[in-house]
């Protein structure tokens, strides 16, 4: 068996996954799981939320990561649904 | 030649005055200066809207309208470019995102306009939710 390392994941959530997730939580996650990563885990978490997880970024304050990104060293992550405005 | 003096865009929560943003546009090198004001109108997908609610991710939101803005202007050799979009509740008839610029000659001012409101309603951290008439709301889908 081994101790998989996992770090505190602050993450904000916007528009409609706000209608099944909460807007601000912290989550335990592996360390060094990519954006993809947590995106499946917030979509098996809320399956209600999968369609639009599916199509959403992860971003910080300055930019948004692919989805190979790691999250390695990341304290906070904004998860952002398909864009809607103009 | 400095091809541009300043350039504007940003995530605002009060209401847009068109008429002063465009007084900012007063470079006597320009030929051509197009304006476009996406509006609140009334009728959505065969509904009757109450209002709408734009969100927005204000840090990035900026940053990337800021970006798209400074590609256009590179791109479309502008004068100068503005672009500020609304958040919080519209009421039917406001003014959701105006984009102005403003070149020498029409076709790059045109072109530019079109070009940064495109991507700023693809891309920009925003989103819109639709109130209808009956209470219930719907999050916008990108158009």
């Amino acid at each position: 068996m081994t101790d998989m390392k996992t770090q505190l994941l602050h993450i904000a959530v916007f528009a409609q996954l706000k209608d099944c997730l909460p807007e601000r939580f912290s989550k335990e996650i592996p360390e060094n799981i990519s954006c993809a990563g947590l995106l499946e885990m917030l979509m098996a978490e809320y399956p209600d939320a999968a369609p639009v997880l599916k199509l959403s970024r992860i971003a910080s304050e300055q930019e948004i990561f692919n989805n190979g990104h790691l999250l390695s060293g990341v304290d906070k992550v904004f998860v952002l649904p398909p864009s809607s405005g103009g | 030649m400095k091809l541009f003096n300043r350039l504007y865009m940003m995530i605002i929560a009060e209401p847009i005055d068109i008429g002063s943003c465009l007084q900012r546009f007063a470079d006597p090198r320009t030929g051509a200066c197009v304006w476009f004001a996406g509006m609140v109108r009334n009728i959505s997908h065969q509904q009757n809207v109450a209002y709408l609610e734009y969100e927005a991710f204000v840090p990035l939101a900026n940053t990337m309208i800021s970006d798209i803005v400074a590609q256009a202007v590179k791109q479309f050799n502008l004068l100068d470019a503005l672009c500020l979009h609304r958040t919080g509740r519209l009421a039917i008839g406001e003014t959701a995102v105006l984009v102005v610029t403003a070149s020498m000659h029409r076709k790059e001012a045109y072109a530019a306009n079109q070009y940064i409101i495109d991507r700023v309603k693809h891309e920009a951290p925003v989103w819109k939710k639709e109130y209808w008439a009956d209470g219930s709301y719907t999050w916008g889908h990108c158009s």
